[in-house]
């Protein structure tokens, strides 16, 4: 199963996802979100949100593997 | 070089911080210059000092972090910069919860030879 985290405002569009699922791509997690939760899709859409696989930024197209720690960052600002 | 990187909700004193690097750092004659960078909370656009998109006055704000990632990626610039520059020491401290207009936010402290002073400053971004 691969864990998932959602940060910022997406954590808020997130609250009745599980924690875990199965898919070999963050695209196709994010597919798989789509059916349930039109909504988080759309935000996940938006090209500016970046996704990480354990801890490090990846392609959405990253193949996944068992026990593997997905998560969705949303644009960050600052300075 | 020593390194020392906390990510922490709490507030802290930044001339604390500036004697503990300087004691500490394992080469004190060798020490050049100590540059600092210090993030404040503040208004993002001038034109929201008086009203935000509520309303209101910005008074705070809350900052999450993703907690591995974010000890990774700011190891990652303290790499960086020791890449580049012959540091000695480095402080690196983030703040994150509910932060007030104003608070500290980052602090960070490359320890080096006075010639880079300038570019370490240039480049301490975060």
């Amino acid at each position: 199963m691969i864990r998932l985290h959602f940060f910022g405002r997406l954590s808020d569009l997130a609250t009745q996802v599980p924690s875990r699922c199965a898919g070999e791509t963050p695209h196709a997690i994010r597919q798989w979100l789509a059916e349930d939760f039109p909504e988080l899709a759309v935000q996940l859409n938006e090209p500016q949100v970046l996704v990480s696989v354990n801890h490090c930024i990846v392609d959405w197209q990253t193949p996944l593997t068992d026990g593997d720690e997905v998560a969705f960052l949303p644009p960050v600002t600052g300075g | 070089m020593l390194t020392t990187l906390r990510i922490q909700a709490e507030d802290f004193d930044l001339a604390e911080q500036y004697s503990l690097l300087r004691s500490s750092s394992p080469a004190t004659t060798e020490i050049g210059a100590i540059v600092t960078f210090t993030g404040l909370v503040r208004e993002f656009e001038p034109r929201s000092r008086d009203h935000n998109d509520d309303g209101g006055a910005l008074d705070g704000m809350r900052l999450q972090h993703y907690p591995g990632m974010t000890e990774k990626l700011l190891q990652g610039i303290i790499d960086d910069a020791a890449q580049r520059w012959p540091l000695l020491a480095v402080t690196v401290i983030h703040r994150v919860g509910h932060l007030v207009l104003l608070a500290l936010v980052v602090y960070a402290v490359p320890n080096s030879l006075p010639n880079l002073k300038l570019h370490c400053r240039q480049q301490a971004k975060f």
